[in-house]
C-alpha cells in the first residue's frame, strides 16, 4: 500500500504542477489566471475525480459487480434528461440551479432504480437490471429531447455528455465540496462493512451486517457523490471503472486501503487526463469526457482479457 | 450449557410454499449434527432459516439459550452463531489471512483496524484448519479446496457458540476432509454446537453424534446415528436406491453402502 500511496502522492504532485503550467502562454501566464482558471480547474478534477472513483469502488462491492460503475444505477441517464430540458428550455438558470438541477436528475434516477429493484429482492442483480433499464429509459428520453432540438441546442447538449473542466472561478468546485464531504465520510466509516459484502449477502448477515440497510446506505453514498460530480462536470465516465480496478491490482482488495487509494487516484486521472485534453488539440481543447473515453475502451478490454476481479 | 432449540421451524423463499417444514430438534452444546437427504431435501434452507436470513420467509420458534434468535440483534448473533454457506463468493485481492480476519467483523467496529489479538485468532484458525500455510497467499489465486479451509477459518475466528455449515467437506480431499471432521469433533468437545449438512457420510468418520435426516423438507428422523441409520428402509426410500450405513468397526467411522451392501 505504502508505494502505491507513494506513486499516487507523486503523480498528484506532478499533475498539479504540470496542469499549472498548461495553457497559453505556459509558467509566464498572470496569476489572475492561475488562480482563477487554472487552479480551480485542478480542484475540480481532484474534486470529481475522487467522488466519481469512490462511487464505482463502493457500487462494485455492494452490487457484487466488477464492471459495476455510477452510471450503473441509471445516474448518467438522469443527469442527462435533466440537463437536455433545461438546454432545450432555454431559460437562463443561476449556474447554481443548472449543477444542482444535473445533480437532482442524477439522485431521481438512483431513486427510481432502487424502487424498480425493490419489485425483486432488492439484491445485486435486481438492481443492476433496475439500473440497466433505468438507462434506457434515460437514453430514449434524452434521444427524443435531441430529436426535439433545434442544431445550436443539440450541439450543447451533446457537448455537456462529454464532460467539461473549463470553469473561471471557484463556483463549481464549491457546488461540489459538500457532496463530496458528504460522500466521502460515510463511505470512509463503512470500508469495513464494504469488505463484508465482498463475502456475499449471507455471510455477510451472518456476520452480523444489515445488507438491505447498508445497501441502501451505501447506494445513496454512491449516488450523493456520483451525482454531485456529475452537476458539476458532466456525465464523464470510466473513472469509477479505471481506478478502483487498478487500484486493486497494485494495493489488493481490502477497502479499508482501496477507497483511499481510489480517492487519491481519481484525483490523479481526472488531473492528467485534464492536462491531456489541453495540450492534445492545443490551442483547443478536447473534452475530458473524450480522453476518458479513449482510456476506458481500451481498458475495458484489458478486463475481457484479464478477467475483472471483485 | 448451551443449547440450541428448534421448534417446528418452516422455512421458505416465498411466504405461502415453504421448503421445509415443521422441523423440530433440541442440539445440545459438545454435539455434531450432520443433516442428512437427497438433493433438494431442504437441508441449506434449513440453515438458512436458523438465521432467517433477507428474502427467507420463516415461522416456528429457534432460541439459543432459550433467547429467540431471531429477534437477537444482528451483531449479538454474529457473536453466536456463525455460518458458512456451501458456495460463498471469492473475494479478490485479498490474502487468507485478510479474509479470516473478515470473520472478527462482530467483535469489533465497522471501520477500527484489526487489532494485534484479531490476528492471533485469525493466525491460530488457519492453523486449526492445517492452512497456516496459506496465511499470505490471495484467495483468488487458490484451489476450491484451499479457498474452502481459509473459508472454515474465518467461521473458526467469529468465536462462536454455534456454528452452521453447509457442506464443509465439499472441494477437500480424502486427508482435509478427514482432518475437518476431527476438528469439528475436537470444537464439540470444547462445548460448541455444531450443525452441518453432507452428503458425504462416510468422509466424517464417526465426528457426528446426531443425525437429522430430512426428505422433501420434512424431518423424517433425528436422533443418535444408530438409531437412523438402523433403518435400512428408510434410508433406501430417501434415496430411492436399496442402502446401508453401517460403522466399519465398533468405535469406527461410518461407512455407506448404496445399492446395498450384500
Amino acid at each position: 500500500m505504502k508505494r502505491t500511496l507513494e506513486v499516487l502522492l507523486l503523480l498528484a504532485v506532478l499533475g498539479i504542477a504540470v496542469s499549472l503550467v498548461t495553457g497559453p502562454l505556459g509558467w509566464r501566464a498572470p496569476s489572475r489566471v492561475i488562480m482563477y482558471l487554472r487552479l480551480p480547474r485542478i480542484l475540480l478534477a481532484i474534486t470529481a475525480g475522487a467522488s466519481l472513483a469512490v462511487s464505482g469502488c463502493i457500487l462494485q462491492a455492494v452490487l457484487r459487480n466488477p464492471l459495476a460503475t455510477p452510471y450503473t444505477l441509471g445516474i448518467s441517464a438522469g443527469a442527462g434528461v435533466t440537463a437536455g430540458f433545461i438546454i432545450l428550455s432555454g431559460v437562463t438558470l443561476p449556474v447554481f440551479i443548472v449543477y444542482l438541477s444535473g445533480t437532482a436528475g442524477a439522485l431521481a434516477a438512483a431513486t427510481l432504480t432502487w424502487f424498480l429493484a425493490s419489485r425483486g429482492s432488492r439484491d445485486h442483480s435486481s438492481l443492476i437490471l433496475a439500473g440497466v433499464t433505468v438507462n434506457l429509459l434515460g437514453a430514449s428520453v434524452l434521444l427524443l429531447i435531441e430529436y426535439m432540438s433545434p442544431a445550436s441546442r443539440l450541439v450543447e447538449i451533446i457537448r455537456w455528455m462529454m464532460g467539461d473542466l473549463a470553469v473561471a472561478g471557484y463556483t463549481r468546485v464549491l457546488f461540489l465540496v459538500p457532496f463530496l464531504v458528504a460522500g466521502m465520510i460515510p463511505a470512509l466509516m463503512k470500508t469495513g462493512t464494504l469488505n463484508q459484502f465482498l463475502t456475499g449477502t449471507e455471510v455477510a448477515e451472518s456476520r452480523g451486517v444489515n445488507t438491505v440497510r447498508e445497501r441502501l446506505f451505501l447506494l445513496i453514498t454512491a449516488a450523493v457523490l456520483a451525482g454531485g460530480a456529475v452537476g458539476a462536470v458532466g456525465p464523464v465516465g470510466f473513472v469509477g471503472l479505471i481506478v478502483p480496478h487498478t487500484v486493486r491490482r497494485l494495493a489488493g482488495g481490502d477497502y479499508r486501503r482501496l477507497l483511499p487509494l481510489s480517492a487519491l487516484g481519481g484525483a490523479v486521472l481526472m488531473i492528467w487526463a485534464d492536462i491531456f485534453s489541453r495540450v492534445i488539440v492545443t490551442p483547443a481543447e478536447l473534452p475530458i469526457g473524450v480522453i476518458l473515453s479513449l482510456l476506458g475502451g481500451p481498458f475495458f478490454l484489458y478486463l475481457l482479457v484479464k478477467k475483472p476481479t471483485l | 450449557m448451551s443449547e440450541l432449540t428448534v421448534k417446528d421451524l418452516s422455512v421458505g423463499y416465498t411466504a405461502d410454499s415453504p421448503a421445509v417444514s415443521g422441523i423440530s430438534m433440541e442440539i445440545a452444546e459438545g454435539s455434531v449434527t450432520a443433516v442428512i437427504g437427497p438433493n433438494g431435501s431442504g437441508k441449506s434452507t434449513l440453515l438458512k432459516g436458523i438465521l432467517c436470513f433477507p428474502g427467507i420467509h420463516s415461522s416456528g420458534l429457534v432460541t439459543l439459550d432459550s433467547v429467540d434468535v431471531h429477534s437477537m440483534k444482528r451483531t449479538q448473533r454474529a457473536r453466536r452463531i456463525a455460518y458458512l454457506p456451501q458456495h460463498p463468493p471469492v473475494p479478490a485481492g485479498l490474502t487468507a489471512i485478510e479474509t479470516v480476519l473478515l470473520g472478527r467483523f462482530p467483535h469489533r467496529s465497522a471501520w477500527s483496524n484489526d487489532s494485534g489479538k484479531d490476528i492471533e485468532i485469525a493466525l491460530e484458525a488457519l492453523e486449526m484448519v492445517g492452512a497456516g500455510h496459506l496465511s499470505q497467499k490471495f484467495t483468488d489465486e487458490m484451489s476450491g479446496g484451499e479457498s474452502r479451509l481459509v473459508n472454515l477459518a474465518a467461521v473458526l475466528s467469529q468465536k462462536t457458540d454455534v456454528i452452521l455449515l453447509d457442506e464443509p467437506g465439499s472441494s477437500l480431499d480424502y486427508g482435509h476432509a478427514a482432518q475437518l471432521w476431527k476438528l469439528l469433533s475436537d470444537l464439540a468437545a470444547r462445548g460448541i454446537i455444531i450443525l452441518a449438512t453432507t452428503h458425504r457420510i462416510e468422509m466424517s468418520g464417526n465426528a457426528f453424534n446426531k443425525v437429522l435426516l430430512l426428505s422433501e423438507g420434512r424431518s423424517l428422523a433425528f436422533g443418535e446415528p444408530e438409531e437412523v441409520f438402523s433403518s435400512g428402509d428408510l434410508l433406501s426410500a430417501v434415496y430411492n436406491t436399496p442402502m446401508e450405513v453401517k460403522r466399519s468397526s465398533p468405535d469406527g467411522g461410518w461407512i455407506v453402502f448404496p445399492g446395498g451392501s450384500s
